[in-house]
């Protein structure tokens, strides 16, 4: 065991030293990174816990759309009776669509917030001690948010990247009514695309506010102590 | 000005709340090391070593009394401005080492200049060759034994150049053998003008250092800290304050 | 009773733990909660679309306006609801049993992933408690009762806090705040608050058992041993 690690390590030296000899440099986001692929599983669920909002979010948002669209071209003409109905229907529709867009940003908030606290909380010992190197407590936070961003970059991604194939799939499958009268088409919309992102960014900053005040107050020696 | 100590703490007072109670680690503590100095603080657990090392180390703020090191009061200054000062003049060696685990040997020597623009990395792989790990540097801490961890750390304490390095239980975790060596690679900084401060149980430790404090319960018990006027700080005035 | 030794088992080391990290357990528990709360919610519309589908009496609550019953987006579909044809009327539950199924897809797998965030990197506990003598079984069975006990705070939380949460701002979201605030409870079917009960610690228990199962062969010593 330990034999094969030696000589991984070794292929690794051959890899890791430049062309004159010297070391690889060490940057904050080599360690960001190190750090993250460290706590892989963890990553790994939070990522896809990420995307799989954010797919439900741009699939809620390109239904918004395709709802939008189908009533906009059903409207023309004489208002009849039909169409004061199909009004209600949409009504009702498109507050349950936004209802949960609402709701789905929440609970990315939390998952984010959840990721970001459960990861301070267990890399205490390992922030502590950068602390007590030098490194200041805005550092620290540095090196935080940058994990938790990029895990959240991913989520998005990923997310997008799903949608990309699910959405045109299921508006061919036309899920969305299930044969029950009207055909509402699912619209990709470059607007719920960049809102899916703003979405990422906004629940990443927020729930990435409780965990940095968690960092910022409490104090290297504390930390340091409690391991011991 | 007449040559002040590199490090001056006049009557240091910190407490801990443990729970519901409070706990003196240090009453009314005073001690002068001279720059180029060897210091070994013992004594038993909970008698206020680790404070004071935190103290000095600018990790942390007394409750009173004042810290001057590099004729800087470090007691005075904010959050902030104690880690860069840490960052300049401080090495900090832990007895559970606090590697990063998921850097390589040498990146963790690298750790504390990570945020800098200029980063010799070079001077990593010297320093890291100097305590004696030139075939390790690739090496995660988890497949290097507890010497090597701990050499690794020494090495990180080095990147800066600082004046003074404090080791807290340096050998606490390691076997008699490498605690041996490890102490040689001390003395050797030491004798290229470094000043440590060790905190330890190990009598080994101990007797290779230039001077030996005792402390008991936040107190020095004894000593024979070089002050300006060649002067113990055995005195019940100092070494006392049981009144408060 | 006459027994004054202090008791100590599976349960109070695991309340004990929670408490230890507070934060951390509470983001655990608030997001587990909302999470739950949201299946509650949709698995009881579901129930009532299925119901209102089937023609069995007790039909979808919302179109009822029962369970979030005085929405007003709801309240207007009832009172209109009667008026509208059959093909509107299934068109919209048909559209309601989609995007509510997907929804408490998504947020099954959510609380999948929260708790799988929350178990990993135990070892170093483990290892305590292996090397002052506690067999792997007994070990078990202290992750397994933690397991249990996050499941049922979160789902009481769901249930009691939870569900009137969203509900409560859901009103006052689509109603963009012009009634004011005010406080429904939803009513939430007791097979459903049963089935989702179980759900949730069988849920909570069996992800502790997949996080921790792997750690247990591990050498207790090599677990203590420091990382970094």
């Amino acid at each position: 065991m330990r034999d094969r690690e030696g000589r991984l390590a070794t292929r690794k030296k051959a890899r890791k030293r430049g062309p004159d000899g010297d070391p690889k440099r060490l940057t904050p986001l080599g360690y960001i990174l190190r750090e993250t692929w460290r706590n892989r599983s963890r990553t790994f669920f939070s990522i896809t816990g990420i995307a799989s909002l954010a797919l439900l979010f741009i699939l809620f948002s390109s239904m918004d759309k395709g709802l939008e669209d189908y009533f906009e071209d059903e409207s023309e003409g004489v208002p009849s009776d039909e169409s004061k109905e199909l009004f209600k229907v949409k009504q009702v529709m498109d507050d349950w669509v936004y209802l949960i867009s609402v709701l789905c940003w929440a609970l990315m908030v939390l998952v984010v917030m959840n990721t970001a606290t459960i990861t301070v909380v267990e890399r205490k010992l390992e922030l502590g001690s950068l602390r007590a190197i030098g490194i200041s407590s805005v550092q620290v936070s540095f090196l935080v948010i940058g994990s938790m961003m990029l895990i959240v970059a991913a989520g998005i991604a990923s997310g997008l990247l799903a949608s990309l194939v699910l959405i045109p799939l299921l508006d061919i499958a036309n899920l969305s009514m299930l044969g029950g009268g009207l055909d509402l088409p699912l619209v990709y919309d470059p607007v719920s695309i960049l809102n899916t992102i703003l979405l990422g960014l906004g629940s990443g900053a927020l729930g990435l506010i409780p965990p940095l005040l968690m960092i910022i107050r409490s104090s290297p020696v504390e930390v340091l102590r409690d391991a011991g | 000005m007449p040559d002040r100590p590199l490090i001056e703490t006049v009557d240091l007072v910190k407490t801990y709340r443990v729970g519901s109670s409070t706990v003196k680690a240090l009453d009314h503590f005073s001690i002068d090391i001279e720059e180029g100095e060897m210091v070994a603080i013992m004594g038993p657990s909970g008698s206020g070593k680790t404070s004071l090392l935190n103290l000095i180390g600018a990790l942390d703020r007394p409750d009173s009394g004042t810290v001057r090191v590099k004729n800087v009061e470090i007691d005075r200054l904010g959050e902030e401005q104690r880690a860069r000062f840490r960052k300049h003049n401080i090495g900090f060696i832990f007895q559970f080492f606090n590697l990063i685990p998921s850097l390589t040997a040498i990146e963790n020597v690298l750790v504390p200049i990570m945020f800098e623009k200029e980063k010799p990395t070079r001077k990593a792989a010297d320093l890291l060759e100097r305590v004696g790990l030139g075939d390790r540097f690739d090496h995660l801490p988890g497949m290097l034994s507890g010497g090597e961890r701990q050499r690794v750390a020494i090495a990180r304490a080095l990147i800066n150049d600082p004046l003074i390095i404090l080791a807290d239980e340096p050998t606490g975790n390691i076997d008699s053998e490498t605690a041996r060596e490890i102490v040689s690679l001390f003395k050797e900084l030491n004798d290229e003008g470094k000043t440590l401060v060790l905190a330890t149980h190990d009598r080994l430790v101990a007797g290779r250092a230039k001077v030996m404090v005792k402390i008991r319960d936040g107190r020095m018990v004894r000593g024979k800290a070089h002050s300006r006027d060649g002067m113990m700080s055995l005195s019940p005035k100092e070494g006392g304050g049981r009144e408060k | 009773m006459s027994d004054r030794r202090p008791s100590f088992n599976s349960a109070t080391y695991a309340l004990s733990h929670l408490r230890h990290d507070l934060f951390r357990s509470t983001t655990i528990v608030i997001t587990l909660g909302l999470t739950i709360a949201f299946i509650l919610l949709t698995s009881s519309l579901l129930f009532g679309l299925v119901n209102e589908i089937s023609g069995t009496d007790e039909k979808a609550s919302i179109l009822e306006g029962r369970i979030p019953g005085s929405l007003s987006m709801f309240e207007e579909f009832r009172l209109t609801g009667n008026e509208l044809s059959e093909d509107s009327k299934s068109a919209l539950v048909n559209y309601l049993l989609v995007t509510s199924t997907i929804v408490f897809a998504v947020a099954l797998f959510i609380m999948f992933n929260t708790m799988s965030i929350a178990v990993q990197e135990r070892r170093s506990e483990i290892g305590v408690l292996r090397s002052v003598g506690f067999s792997s079984k007994e070990v078990m069975k202290i992750f397994l009762t933690e397991g249990a006990v996050i499941g049922t705070i979160s789902f009481l939380g769901a249930l009691f806090l939870g569900t009137p949460f969203i509900v409560n701002l859901a009103a006052y979201l689509i109603d963009r705040g012009e009634s004011g605030i005010f406080f429904v409870q939803p009513v939430i079917p007791l097979q459903l608050v049963v089935i989702i009960g179980a759900l949730t610690i069988t849920l909570t228990v069996s992800t502790t058992y997949l996080a921790i199962r792997k750690n247990l062969g591990v050498d207790p010593v090599e677990m203590l041993r420091p990382s970094g």
